[in-house]
């Protein structure tokens, strides 16, 4: 066995050039299938980096009749969960995001979460200086990273007893987080949430949850426990809960869930090119085969059993697998930095992604199989070669060509079949981000500067003056050169603040429990946002600098909120309520065109915009937009300037509107952009793979073809005899390759925009950019055919 | 009289391509004793190509019967055969044949590695061969540095060193000149002296005299034997 090693690695260096194109091959296929793998396995499957993560779940709502689960719960609902308790050892909710956190002079947005203590013991962490806060705290206290803790105050010791301020509430720092642990999302500060939570009805969905399985409790078991709770609620509470229940996740799934399928697909598309990759490879050690034809016969005829050739084949085709596993982590890891840097934000667990051990054994294992893959054919076609045949002078190609040759048209047919597989899914996802990008939003992305603001306010008072601290920002802001217009909003398209729910109107409907009450997006906005925004009035007005706390509430409404509650009539003049924060009736003042809120794949939905004026309670965390005449990031630094000369305590952070779009759409396009990347390669491995064969073909039929000019054919007679063969080979690689898009390119129908998966005009130009690659790469090898001299060509045969 | 080494019953060999059916060996009647060389010779296309590849169990006979030391060649497994090519049987081919990535010590153990042959034994046995041929001196290089002499002779090494029954030759002049021709004639002839049994395919009547007998195929039939005179 060594010595085969030792003869394959042998043969590998002096075929020099083989065994580059074939590792550089292998390389490739294995090297993307490592890069891919590795993120899915620092997302997907690695372990949580906490203590028993694996009984550590979410707990959160299922709808039955949407067959429908969000990860988060009403108050009530999570009050009674925790109060029947039976099967978490531990259990907290957690709210929160990103908000300014106040330092001395300065004000910083920080990941800040409130939370239970029993928090810190779902996750069994300890803090690496100072103590975790308890129940029996009465003072404000407050967990830090260790990150935080060392960008301002030097160290972690250095952090404890330290004052920090939020929302105008001085919390005093009790201990400091280990560095790495930063749940929930981006989390750097934890902060005791009250043990009443404050809002106890069973219809806002405000709560999120973790908790810790009891040991012995299965995940299954405490389903089942959820679910028992959900039917007592049910029938305590049929208004509310009579089509829900609770649903208990694994926390790595509830993490992962959004890109486990962009992720799924990624997998098959690089193991698709891995696979023709291997056929590449096998077509080369076919290639190779032909004239080690004798060589084998001669180890048969010394008494190599068809067993033993086929090891020295196998044994060789390991070794170059091995050889491309080996290049190929090293592509893997430069794949990973591109792969991570080029990754949409909000990929999950990307700091956990990197070449680990379980990652290399993958390698090592698609290396292994991958060597399996392409030897097979090799070997199998050296195994029933007819040795005597082999053996005799002319042999060669009585053997080879007899045998090989259909045996290589099946593999580039393979190729081919692969190739449009994977290119006409990269078709359906480039003609989806096509769509996607040119889908009306609704409103401007071009020069607007987004400034997230937030203004510490506890309590109306506070608030009140928040607005008016905001507000007098806003003239200042607008006299800085190059800003157009000024205005804000909660609830910006794209943009991580928001809010939504029921709401009725008055003399069709009212808030008493039991309503099917039609939903809508809700959204604060001063006046001039939809100005600013280039979302248009089509009818009534804006809000205006006197729609205040103190005067009658106003609303504008969006175009299908309008058809939803107010088809036929004029909405102007009506009055609705909502269950944002209070239930006073607003009058609808006007009607303004919709907007894709979320991204610019979602739907354009009912809209209830609400003046920030009147709304306090949400008015001191803000989107400033800014129309700019400039370029709106050149304007970051002037208005950053300004805010801090005139309030140093309110955290800001900057964005344009097209930046934020653009991150809306960052995993679409990063599957796209990856998709086309592999459709590409798999298409040159296809033409190589073509060329190969043709070149091959033509070798095979040169005293022929010397024999047909001699009769009398011309060039182009020899030509199109080699472009007929590979329009034949290619036909039946299409054939095959459009039954197998027509089955497998379904799956992609979750996530594409505009477009069916069995999108014609992306199947033709996948087919016929096919054809055209394939005739393209036959076209060498036939000019070459036609300039055989049929005298030598004879002399040959 | 010696006993058999080699017994050809009514062999046949017909070749069917398409439509076409070719009588290759018409009923061979072959008997080779132990020690024996025989030259087989005969114009192009004659059968005796056919007849060395069914005696080395590369082939396999349409009808008749073909015993080897003794044992039934008919009918065996294609591993048995391998097996049996490897322990029983030595050739020699006119092109050669010996494996480019090879070196010379390499390609003369070839045989043994497939036999299972332990390191030691398998490194006695190539140099006692190569010692033979007067190529122990040459154990490093690899085929395209020898002359075409030098690469028969490490051929014939490769042939010797598993100590087969018999040696099947394929023309083992055929691809060299006169001086080179004879030199391996000249080895094969002090390998039948050491009491090596030969079968030898060739055209050339100079080399067939080397021979105890010289067989004469024509149309797939042995037409004429003659008993060469004992130099």
């Amino acid at each position: 066995m060594g010595r085969d090693f030792i003869y394959a690695l042998r043969g590998l260096r002096r075929n020099i050039g083989f065994t580059l194109a074939a590792a550089i091959t292998l390389a490739l296929g294995i090297g993307l299938n490592t890069a891919i793998f590795s993120v899915m396995y620092g997302v997907l499957l690695a372990p949580l980096p906490f203590h028993d993560a694996a009984r550590i779940v979410s707990v959160g709502t299922h709808f039955k009749d949407k067959a429908r689960t969000i990860p988060r719960l009403t108050g009530g609902d999570l009050t009674d969960i925790i109060h029947d308790n039976r099967v978490f050892e531990a259990i907290s909710v957690y709210t929160g995001g990103e908000i300014g956190v106040q330092l001395g002079d300065r004000a910083t947005f920080t990941g800040t979460w409130f939370v239970r203590p029993e928090f810190f013991g779902v996750f069994g962490i300890q803090p690496v200086a100072g103590r975790l806060f308890g129940a029996s705290d009465k003072a404000l206290l407050a967990e830090v990273s260790e990150g935080f803790a060392k960008r301002n105050f030097g160290s972690a010791s250095a952090a404890v007893n330290k004052a920090i301020t939020i929302e105008n509430r001085l919390y005093q720092i009790s201990g400091v987080l280990p560095a790495g642990f930063a749940y929930p999302r981006n989390a750097e500060v934890w902060v005791a949430s009250p043990v009443q939570l404050e809002n106890l009805n069973r219809s806002a969905y405000n709560y999120a949850a973790v908790a810790k399985l009891k040991p012995g409790i299965s995940r299954d078991g405490a389903q089942a426990e959820m679910e028992t709770v959900g039917a007592r609620l049910a029938s305590a509470f049929p208004a509310d809960n009579k089509a829900k229940t609770f649903a208990v996740t694994g926390l790595r799934e509830q993490i992962t869930g959004s890109i486990r399928l962009t992720l799924f697909f990624l997998l098959g598309a690089v193991t698709l090119v891995l696979l023709i990759a291997c056929a590449n490879v096998a077509n080369l050690m076919l290639a190779r085969a032909a004239p080690r034809a004798r060589e084998f016969a001669v180890r048969a005829a010394l008494g190599a059993a068809r067993s033993r050739l086929v090891r020295q084949l196998a044994i060789e085709g390991l070794t170059l697998g091995l050889l491309g596993g080996a290049l190929g982590i090293v592509l893997a890891q430069a794949g990973i930095d591109l792969l991570i840097r080029f990754a949409p934000a909000n990929l999950p667990r990307a700091n956990e992604v990197h070449l680990s051990v379980p990652v290399l054994l993958f390698a090592i294992a698609i290396s292994l199989f991958s060597s399996l893959l392409f030897s097979l054919v090799p070997a199998w076609n050296a195994a029933r070669a007819d040795v005597n045949e082999a053996l005799k002078q002319g042999g060669v190609r009585g053997v080879v060509g007899g045998q090989s040759g259909w045996l290589r048209s099946a593999v580039v047919v393979t190729e081919i079949s692969l190739s449009i597989i994977l290119a006409i899914g990269a078709g359906l996802l480039f003609r989806s981000f096509w769509a996607l990008t040119q889908a009306p939003l609704g409103y401007r992305t071009d020069h607007i500067l987004v400034m997230y603001a937030h203004e510490p306010a506890n309590g109306l008072d506070q608030s009140l003056r928040a607005i008016k601290t905001v507000s007098d920002l806003y003239p200042k802001l607008a006299a800085i050169p190059g800003v157009v217009s000024v205005s804000a909003a909660m609830g910006l398209p794209t943009g991580t603040y928001g809010s939504n729910g029921m709401y009725a109107v008055r003399g069709k409907n009212t808030f008493a429990p039991g309503q099917d009450l039609p939903q809508a997006g809700f959204r604060l906005a001063n006046p001039n946002y939809f100005g600013t925004m280039g979302i248009q009035v089509m009818r009534g007005r804006d809000f205006a600098d006197t729609d205040v706390y103190d005067k009658p509430f106003v609303a504008v409404i969006s175009e299908s909120l309008a058809r939803q509650s107010f088809a036929g009539e004029d909405p102007v003049g009506k009055q609705l309520q909502c269950g944002l924060d209070s239930l006073n009736y607003m009058t609808i003042v006007g009607v303004v065109g919709d907007v894709r809120q979320d991204s610019p794949a979602s739907t354009p939905a009912p809209e209830l915009y609400m003046p920030l004026a009147q709304h306090p309670f949400y008015a001191n965390e803000v989107q400033v937009v800014m129309r700019t005449s400039v370029e709106p990031s050149a304007l970051m630094d002037p208005v950053r300037r300004t805010v801090a000369e005139n309030n140093p305590t309110m955290a800001t952070k900057f964005t344009t509107m097209d930046a934020m779009v653009s991150n809306s759409i960052a995993t679409p396009r990063f599957r796209t952009y990856l998709a086309g990347i592999f459709a590409g390669l798999a298409m040159l491995m296809a033409m190589s793979g073509i060329y190969g064969l043709m070149s091959y073909m033509a070798a095979q039929r040169t005293s022929e073809f010397g024999l047909r000019m001699a009769l009398g054919a011309q060039r182009g007679d020899v030509m199109r005899l080699i472009l007929r063969q590979t329009a034949g080979v290619t036909a039946i690689g299409i054939a095959v390759g459009l039954a197998a898009s027509l089955l497998s390119t379904r799956v992609l129908s979750s996530i594409l925009f505009g477009v069916q998966a069995l999108d014609a005009t992306t199947y033709i130009a996948v087919l016929v950019t096919i054809l055209v690659v394939a005739l393209a790469a036959a076209a060498f090898p036939a000019w070459r055919a036609t300039r055989v001299d049929p005298v030598k060509a004879l002399r040959q045969e | 009289m010696s006993e058999a080494m080699i017994q050809l019953d009514g062999v046949k060999k017909v070749f069917i391509t398409d439509e076409v059916e070719t009588h290759a060996l018409s009923g061979i009647e072959l008997n080779v004793r132990k020690g024996e060389y025989v030259s087989i010779s005969g114009p192009s296309g004659c059968g005796k190509s056919t007849l060395l590849a069914i005696l080395g169990l590369l082939d396999t006979p349409s009808d008749g019967s073909y015993t080897l030391n003794g044992k039934a060649a008919s009918g065996l497994k294609i591993s048995e055969r391998a097996r049996i090519r490897n322990r029983e049987i030595g050739f020699i081919f006119q092109a050669f044949n010996l494996i480019g990535d090879l070196n010379v010590y390499e390609n003369v153990e070839l045989p043994l590695t497939y036999r299972g042959m332990g390191s030691a034994d398998r490194k006695k046995a190539v140099m006692e061969s190569l010692e033979k041929v007067g190529m122990s001196h040459r154990v490093k290089h690899y085929p395209s540095q020898l002359s075409g002499g030098q690469q028969q002779r490490v051929a014939v090494a490769r042939a010797l060193a598993g100590n087969p029954s018999v040696l099947l030759a394929d023309e083992p002049t055929g691809n060299l000149d006169s001086q080179n021709g004879e030199a391996v004639m000249d080895l094969l002839r002090d390998l039948h002296r050491n009491g090596a049994t030969i079968c030898m395919v060739t055209h050339d009547p100079r080399y067939a005299k080397f021979a105890d007998r010289t067989i004469h195929m024509f149309d797939g039939r042995i037409v004429e034997e003659s008993i060469e005179a004992v130099v």
